[in-house]
């Protein structure tokens, strides 16, 4: 594993992030409409 | 169609081709010709990575998806941007500092010349018979809407396409691909502002999606844990993650698009920009199918949406009972679009008990659509002698051909070019690298001029180009196809992931370990396909893990390794 800078790991951690926001926005979507 | 799409079409085929050529740069020399000298800015190489994984198959039999099962597809890809960060942390810098042109060259450096020719003919084997699929797919589509013969259909989308990838080599594709991304969402965008101005004017978006909603197609999450649905949170997340690491990580399709990048952390940006993007760039995708359904909700519709199975079973021996199952339909479908507008109007009006009784209307309408739908199907099905039959491939492109404005018409119908083209460019690209790379190269003609290979190169592409063409016109005779690219593709797949994993985490793998390993990580899979019905997204993982534990124990007993340590 090869992780060689704080930025690179800032740059993850901000994927990991919005990954998370946007399946939480996707269920909150299919629970108001259903 | 009118003359004026024809027009637009003609002048897409020909600007792409044109286009495609005219940015070649140092294309006389391999390493230009192959990886565009390794010069390429991040957000080409990203935009060329997802043009690249966006098929026609995605934009008809996904937005085909969306139109009968609504917005669950796209669990498929949620892991998608957890794979993009794995191979970021993982091959993606092997890749850069190997210097290498093909993923399995890097396999004879790791172990040996026979682990790195037999993943290379793997690949080559399942990326040609799936591209013969991927030009199918809308081939046979295209020949319906368009009325021409599935082989001219063929033909328009492989002579551009092989042409400027055989000329340009991996410059003209990526640069290309940048051009037929814009266009392919461009297209998608136009179609969903259609589709959402063609709702009636009593119902809002937000009723219209509730609605949906109520159908069940804007269901987004099954948590139900079942490895024969693949369209579950479980797979999408767990399973998939297996196929995403194996498709973007050693498949040369993809490979070679991160390989062309100026720098490791540039190939990574690129790789990322999937992560942020491909989930909402699928989720318009499905929502566009989704609108579709709204559409034909209040807008009198086909039953069928293959023309031509409609129009033989009009007038042959069936037609009292298709046009009783039409008459069914109409039925049907005007209650139900009187109980979506009352469910809509009760809404509105704020009265639940109204909104109740209509939404349990509604959802007996739409049972019962269904119902009559599935036996129009089965009719087809006993009528044309394929049992597998389905017409979801064709809502998209009939609603486009017989709802859209002039015009616009030419340039969806262009859309679904642009993204069979890209597909296939960066497919043959990558075949004809490896095969020269790979095999003539490797064993065959090791100290001949760059000119030389570039000439054999050319040659490769276009002989790809024209198996892929053949087999695509054979495929058009298997009918349904949707799904059927990822089929072929997750027989080797996870098996090939595991040989990489093994290369890059377990340094005490040897040679031999690798290869038994690969081949008990097929033969599972066969026996899984065989013997099971497990969906073929869980084939990934079970290839990767017998490959890797098979790979292990042979390693720990090979004497190669014993003498080397």
């Amino acid at each position: 594993v090869s992780i060689t800078s704080p930025g690179e790991r800032r740059e993850y951690l901000r994927v990991i992030v919005l990954w998370l926001l946007v399946l939480a926005g996707l269920f909150a979507l299919q629970e108001y409409f259903s | 169609m009118h003359p004026i799409d024809w027009t637009i079409i003609a002048i897409y085929l020909a600007w792409i081709v044109w286009d495609g050529l005219r940015l070649t740069k140092n294309s006389h020399e391999l390493e230009g010709y192959f990886l565009a000298s390794r010069s390429l800015p991040w957000w080409a190489v990203g935009l060329s990575v997802m043009a690249t994984q966006l098929s026609a198959i995605t934009m008809i039999g996904t937005t085909g998806q969306g139109y009968t099962d609504g917005m669950r597809f796209l669990q498929f890809y949620y892991a998608l941007p957890i794979a993009m960060i794995v191979l970021s942390v993982t091959l993606v810098p092997f890749f850069h500092k190997a210097r290498i042109f093909t993923a399995y060259e890097y396999l004879e450096r790791r172990f040996d010349a026979k682990t790195r020719a037999f993943t290379s003919l793997l690949f080559l084997l399942s990326r040609s018979m799936s591209l013969g699929v991927v030009i199918s797919a809308p081939a046979v589509v295209l020949a319906v809407v368009l009325g021409l013969n599935v082989t001219a259909t063929v033909l328009m989308i492989a002579i551009p396409t092989a042409v400027y990838t055989m000329f340009g080599g991996v410059q003209a594709v990526t640069w290309t691909d940048v051009k037929q991304m814009g266009l392919i969402v461009g297209g998608l965008g136009a179609a969903a502002i259609v589709l959402v101005i063609g709702l009636p004017d009593e119902i809002g978006v937000v009723q219209a999606l509730r609605i949906a909603g109520v159908s069940g197609r804007m269901q987004t999450f099954d948590f139900t844990f079942d490895i024969t649905n693949q369209y579950t949170f479980w797979s999408g997340t767990i399973a998939a993650l297996f196929l995403f690491c194996s498709y973007f990580g050693t498949d040369q399709s993809q490979v070679q698009r991160y390989l062309t990048a100026r720098s490791v952390a540039e190939a990574r940006r690129s790789l990322l920009m999937s992560a942020y993007w491909k989930i909402p760039l699928q989720a318009l995708v499905l929502i566009v199918g989704v609108f579709l359904f709204l559409f034909y909700l209040f807008t009198p519709g086909p039953m069928l949406f293959n023309p031509v199975h409609e129009r033989e079973l009009q007038q042959g021996p069936r037609a009292a009972d298709y046009r009783g199952l039409e008459e069914r339909f109409e039925a049907a479908t005007a209650s139900r679009t009187a109980a979506a507008t009352g469910m809509a109007r009760a809404e509105a009006g704020g009265d639940t008990q109204l909104y109740g009784a209509a939404k349990q209307e509604f959802l007996r309408r739409e049972a019962e659509t269904r119902a009559i739908r599935g036996e129009a199907l089965s009719l087809v099905r006993e009528t044309t002698g394929d049992a597998t039959y389905n017409d979801v491939n064709f809502v998209f492109p009939t609603f486009i051909t017989t709802q859209m404005p002039i015009g616009i018409i030419g340039l969806l119908i262009a859309a679904i070019l642009a993204a069979a083209m890209s597909t296939i460019a960066a497919e043959l690209a990558s075949l004809s690298t490896a095969t020269v790379i790979d095999f003539y190269r490797r064993f065959y003609r090791p100290e001949a001029t760059d000119a030389h290979f570039l000439s054999v190169s050319r040659v490769a592409t276009g002989l790809w180009g024209l198996l892929a063409s053949v087999v695509a016109v054979w495929a058009a005779e298997l009918g349904s196809l949707i799904e059927v690219v990822n089929r072929f593709g997750s027989f080797f797949y996870g098996s090939i992931l595991g040989v990489f994993i093994l290369a890059v985490g377990f340094p005490r793998a040897t040679a031999n370990g690798a290869f038994v390993g690969l081949i008990a990580g097929m033969g599972a899979v066969a026996w899984t396909v065989a013997y099971t019905n497990v969906a073929f997204l869980w084939h990934n993982v079970i290839g990767a893990v017998v490959v890797v534990v098979v790979g292990l124990a042979i390693s720990a007993i090979d004497p190669v390794r014993r003498r080397a340590v």
